[in-house]
């Protein structure tokens, strides 16, 4: 085998693809006057992109926060505005970057008024920040309510592509469709543009061929060994589309990012010249210091292998459909977070992704002031450990610098590398 | 005095549940829908949750930023405490409660010796929507119909003759909490009486808070009024605290409190459309939106309720309560009420020398903004 020096050609190309995509938002909203959204992760985002409205993911400003090391600023504003520190940050620095108002510290010069901010409520608080938030702009809050299931069937990721409508249930998904609808109207009315059918539909289609893409990307990098692709890049390609699913742009970049991982992979070429340990990364990335994930290829021959955001645009997004997009729309997010955090579905998902990917064991990230991402870990823990595969917990701040201790999480690791994982 | 006797010994008794089940309906918090379980032929009996008793066995799967109530309650369950209940009612008042749903699921694959009821979450939703609305409606029939499988079919008589029970409830309830407001019943009791609303049968309800009315008990002359809000409360301890400090606590903002009997059900619409109305848009509940709503509803009752100060109680697993506090606090700054909030309280274990402290650091607020 070989070890590849570089990273692969199509990582910058994502990179480049997410500053230009900032760049062309920033000339059309902010020097154009366009109107755009703002939404969480798990809301429907593909209702602005079919209306060419510029759409900014409320975790993806804040993962931009926390790597230019600007979180701290903002959480010691938190802390003076009285919100106390066991408050959630990861999804909530975007929302004090407003507060603040000041473009020359916000990354990117911070976000404009938008046309709304969107949200899906799964927790109790999302709505509070989103009210707030909106209200500190002047600009209306759409909340989408989510519906509890009355039942877990066993192995959604075999279920959610085709079965969906027996998976999410059918009344739930009635109401789902009713939210969509009211969305798509009040979307209209807030940024005068129109939703278009016709290329809603292809953009639903396209997420699917997206997905089928990613799927035979994690396929090879799960069946290989030396890994071709450390984490850190799988993730930078893996988010870039989901950004920007639905767009040619998106299906382009998989396909070369699928073809240059299986080159490497029939090559032999591995990221790491003595790799000896698998790990699974679960549960949130460590956004402000991704170089962690490859600190012990070279002490430990370990790689991190997967992480939730490896192939869940895969497994979770694609929604196959003959006639009716947009009941297919409302079964990609009804669930979408209680896929990765319900005991049951969350732990039989991981547990696949470790056998499938070969995983030694597993280092699981369990952020302080986010309870809601550790809701389900004792149950995946005990059950990767149940099937096998030790668990290291880390509990820290998955966005907060100041509250992270490189060095002791460092050797944590390798204890854990040398004491449960090799031994 | 008997009538507070009678009371602190019914609260006393209320992990006690009949020997015979069958006909029984385990109801998990005051926002179960009590008129459907009396329509169906059925007595409800509330759960409660032990907060003298921090959990072992259901913390194994159940992380510790859970609140406490819902620990205890998944702990107890995973125990064994509420077998032989036909069944158990589990509203959505938030999402840990949600995810008790989910636990319990769960759970069942990992101890299928343990002898857990069956358990139907009550899918109550509470954004002001109409399709919400709508929806709601439709798991109330659902609910319904499961009901009268167990006991009688629910008929229109029979969900109107409850509506009306259940709204005379509420109202001795009110009734109780003007006497709070004139400083004629202690928030500690009020507390024990409105934790009762579900646990004892609609007679005995009635019968216990018509005898507390007559006879409240000693009038708290002029000390200091206190609006207490925040996090649930789970046993009156912190109200006994904060009255053996000489103060009143003259109002509450918590989903154990007032909250719990400030509205009724339309009795002249149709049924399920103003049950529906009623759980959506006003049974208390961390999910109520917007938010705006009820930060004006908290506000008006610390002006109706003349409080001198309000003490927010949060505890340590709070990720919501919290975003809620530095807007209140600056509005009653206006009105010329200060606000302290008191974090990561234990929900089995809470610091009690903090509690005293931050009431005492308020009163000096309250005497300064006086003086």
């Amino acid at each position: 085998m070989s070890v590849a020096e570089e990273p692969l050609a199509v990582t910058a190309e994502a990179r480049a693809k997410q500053k230009a995509w900032f760049q062309g938002f920033r000339a059309r909203v902010m020097e154009q006057g366009e109107t755009y959204v703002i939404a969480s992760a798990v809301s429907p985002h593909e209702i602005f992109h079919t209306m060419d409205v510029p759409v900014v993911s409320i975790p993806w400003y804040s993962a931009v926060i926390s790597a230019k090391q600007q979180s701290p600023y903002y959480f010691s504003l938190m802390d003076e505005m009285g919100f106390h520190d066991g408050l959630p940050r990861y999804n909530t620095l975007p929302y004090f970057s407003t507060v603040d108002n000041d473009p020359e510290r916000a990354p990117y010069g911070g976000l404009p008024k938008p046309a709304m901010i969107l949200e899906r409520l799964r927790s109790d608080y999302a709505q509070r920040v989103a009210e707030l938030w909106a209200g500190e702009y002047g600009c209306p809050a759409f909340v989408l309510d989510s519906p509890a299931l009355t039942r877990l069937r066993p192995g959604w990721f075999d279920r959610a592509q085709h079965d969906w409508e027996d998976l999410y249930e059918t009344h739930r998904l009635d109401f789902q469709v009713e939210q969509l609808k009211a969305l798509i109207r009040a979307a209209e009315d807030a940024t005068g543009k129109v939703f278009s059918h016709t290329r809603f539909t292809r953009e639903m289609h396209n997420v699917n061929r997206l997905g089928e893409l990613i799927a035979e990307t994690r396929d090879i990098i799960a069946r290989t060994a030396p890994l071709p692709v450390p984490l850190s890049e799988q993730l930078t390609n893996v988010m870039a589309c989901t950004w920007q699913r639905g767009s040619q742009w998106a299906i382009d970049h998989a396909t070369k990012y699928r073809d240059e991982v299986k080159a490497r992979a029939e090559a032999g070429v591995g990221i790491c010249g003595d790799e000896r340990v698998r790990l699974l990364w679960l549960n949130n990335g460590l956004w402000f210091n991704t170089g962690f994930y490859r600190y012990f290829e070279e002490s430990h021959g370990a790689v991190f292998v997967w992480s939730m955001y490896s192939n869940f645009l895969s497994d979770g997004y694609r929604k196959y459909f003959t006639d009716d997009p947009l009941r297919a729309l409302a079964a990609r997010h009804i669930s979408m977070n209680e896929q990765l955090h319900l005991p049951g579905w969350m732990a039989e998902w991981i547990v696949k992704q470790a056998r499938d990917f070969g995983a030694h064991g597993a280092v699981m990230l369990t952020p302080d002031s986010d309870r809601m991402a550790s809701m389900g870990t004792r149950f995946c823990k005990l059950a990767l450990e149940a099937a096998g595969i030790p668990v290291l917990e880390i509990r820290a701040s998955a966005v907060d610098a100041r509250q992270w201790d490189d060095d002791a999480q460092r050797a944590r690791v390798a204890a854990f590398i040398e004491e449960r994982v090799a031994a | 005095m008997a009538a507070r006797d009678d009371l602190h010994a019914a609260y006393a008794a209320r992990f006690d549940l009949p020997a015979e089940r069958g006909a029984c309906i385990g109801c998990i918090t005051q926002t179960v829908p009590l008129e459907l379980v009396l329509a169906a032929g059925l007595r409800p009996v509330r759960l409660f949750p032990d907060p003298s008793r921090p959990p072992t066995r259901g913390d194994r799967y159940m992380e510790a930023e859970i609140d406490g109530e819902v620990r205890s309650l998944f702990d107890r369950m995973v125990a064994g405490a509420f077998a032989g209940l036909p069944l158990v009612l589990l509203p959505r008042m938030s999402e840990p409660h949600l995810q008790l749903h989910y636990y319990l699921a769960e759970v069942r694959t990992w101890e299928p010796e343990a002898d857990i009821p069956p358990v139907q979450l009550v899918d109550i939703m509470q954004t002001a929507f109409w399709s919400t609305g709508r929806y709601v409606r439709a798991r109330l029939v659902e609910l319904a119909d499961r009901l009268g499988g167990i006991g009688e079919p629910v008929t229109e008589d029979a969900l109107r003759a409850a509506i009306h029970t259940v709204n005379r409830m509420r109202e001795r309830l009110q009734a109780l909490n003007a006497l709070r407001r004139e400083s004629r019943l202690k928030g500690s009791d009020l507390y024990r009486a409105t934790a009762l609303f579900g646990a004892l049968s609609p007679g005995e309800f009635l019968s216990l808070t018509e005898a507390l009315a007559a006879d409240p008990g000693p009038k708290a002359g002029d000390a200091p009024r206190l609006m207490l809000s925040g996090c649930q409360q789970d046993d009156p301890s912190l109200y006994e605290l904060i009255e053996a400090e000489g103060v009143h606590v003259a109002a509450d903002d918590h989903v154990t409190g007032e909250r719990v009997f400030a509205h009724l059900v339309d009795p002249a619409a149709d049924p399920y459309d103003a049950l529906a109305e009623h759980y959506q848009l006003h049974a208390p509940g961390l999910r109520q939106y917007p938010q705006k709503t009820l930060d004006d509803r908290f506000l008006a009752i610390c002006r109706d309720a003349r409080v001198d100060a309000d003490l927010c109680v949060l505890n340590a697993g709070d990720d919501t309560l919290g975003w809620d506090w530095p807007g209140r606090r600056d509005r009653l700054r206006e009105m010329g009420i200060p606000s302290r909030l008191l974090i990561a309280q234990d929900d089995f274990r809470p610091d009690r020398a903090a509690q005293t402290s931050a009431l005492a650091a308020l009163l000096q607020d309250a005497r300064e903004g006086a003086a």
